[in-house]
């Protein structure tokens, strides 16, 4: 830390330093271009101190910065591209391919917020082994943090083989919309017994 | 958790020791979730009970583009600060 006590007049305040203002304004200027990253233990930590934390999607590079910049501390690159990007009409055509760019540019313009990436449809139901590798996919060429996936009880041996492959991941329940042609629709199911199992 | 009771919602938070995330689950799970085209009014059409929108992008954006379209329309745009 700079010192206003300091004999050498060249710490003053009044002299600028020849590479900047001074090592607090350097700390705070290297504070502002690395802020702490938003990462899975903090949410952890924010369930354990009855804190509350905001995830909101994104798909491409401003969105990414704005919310970042806004403190959402959670991105999800949703699947919900497909019928928010893409054109589609649900969130079922849309592929690994399509959304690992998008993924890319979230996780490229995020400075700070954790970034979460759908795998969509059809690229985990058939075997925990594929849903590995979709989920390396995502990290490796995605560059997220974390996946998630639709699915209850069903897919807890998938869970725990992405998470002992080095996968953390999110696990969606309730409304699931890829589920949307077998619930034949989106109005609540409460009370009704999930077909998710 | 999507569309789940919040009395629902509220049990299985505090049943797992993870972090939660709701949308359309209550006020009781750690996190919540929104998709921004909804949060920020750039969808049209209707919007889920759990959506609040906090801006109308969609509005503003048509208003931009109208605003474009007949300055260039005009002749208004581009103008002498616009060119070189």
């Amino acid at each position: 830390m700079a010192s206003s006590n300091s004999s050498d007049s060249s710490a003053s305040a009044e002299v600028p330093a020849p590479y900047g203002s001074g090592p607090s304004a350097a700390a705070a200027a290297a504070a502002e271009r690395k802020p702490a990253k938003v990462r899975i233990h903090h949410l952890q930590q924010a369930k354990r101190d009855g804190a509350r934390f905001a995830m909101l999607t994104a798909y491409e590079q401003y969105t990414a910065e704005i919310f970042d910049a806004a403190g959402i501390e959670v991105l999800l690159v949703g699947d919900s591209a497909s019928n928010n990007v893409f054109g589609n009409e649900t969130s079922l055509p849309v592929t690994i391919d399509e959304l690992l760019p998008l993924c890319r540019a979230v996780a490229r313009s995020a400075k700070r917020a954790l970034v979460v990436a759908d795998l969509p449809f059809g690229s985990y139901e058939v075997s925990a082994g594929q849903a590995v590798e979709a989920g390396v996919r995502f990290l490796k060429e995605g560059l997220a943090h974390a996946v998630k996936i639709e699915g209850g009880q069903y897919y807890a041996p998938t869970v725990r083989a992405m998470v002992q492959a080095g996968i953390p991941v999110m696990a969606h329940i309730g409304f699931t919309p890829k589920a949307n042609t077998r619930w034949a629709g989106t109005a609540s199911r409460a009370g009704e017994t999930t077909p998710s199992g | 958790m999507e569309m789940v009771p919040a009395e629902t919602a509220a049990a299985v938070d505090a049943a797992v020791g993870v972090p939660t995330i709701g949308i359309g689950a209550g006020n009781a799970t750690t996190g919540q979730v929104l998709v921004w085209q909804d949060m920020a009014g750039l969808r049209g059409g209707r919007m889920a009970k759990f959506v609040k929108q906090y801006a109308d992008l969609r509005s503003t954006l048509l208003d931009a583009a109208t605003a474009y379209g007949n300055d260039v329309r005009s002749g208004q745009f581009p103008g002498p600060e616009h060119s070189f």
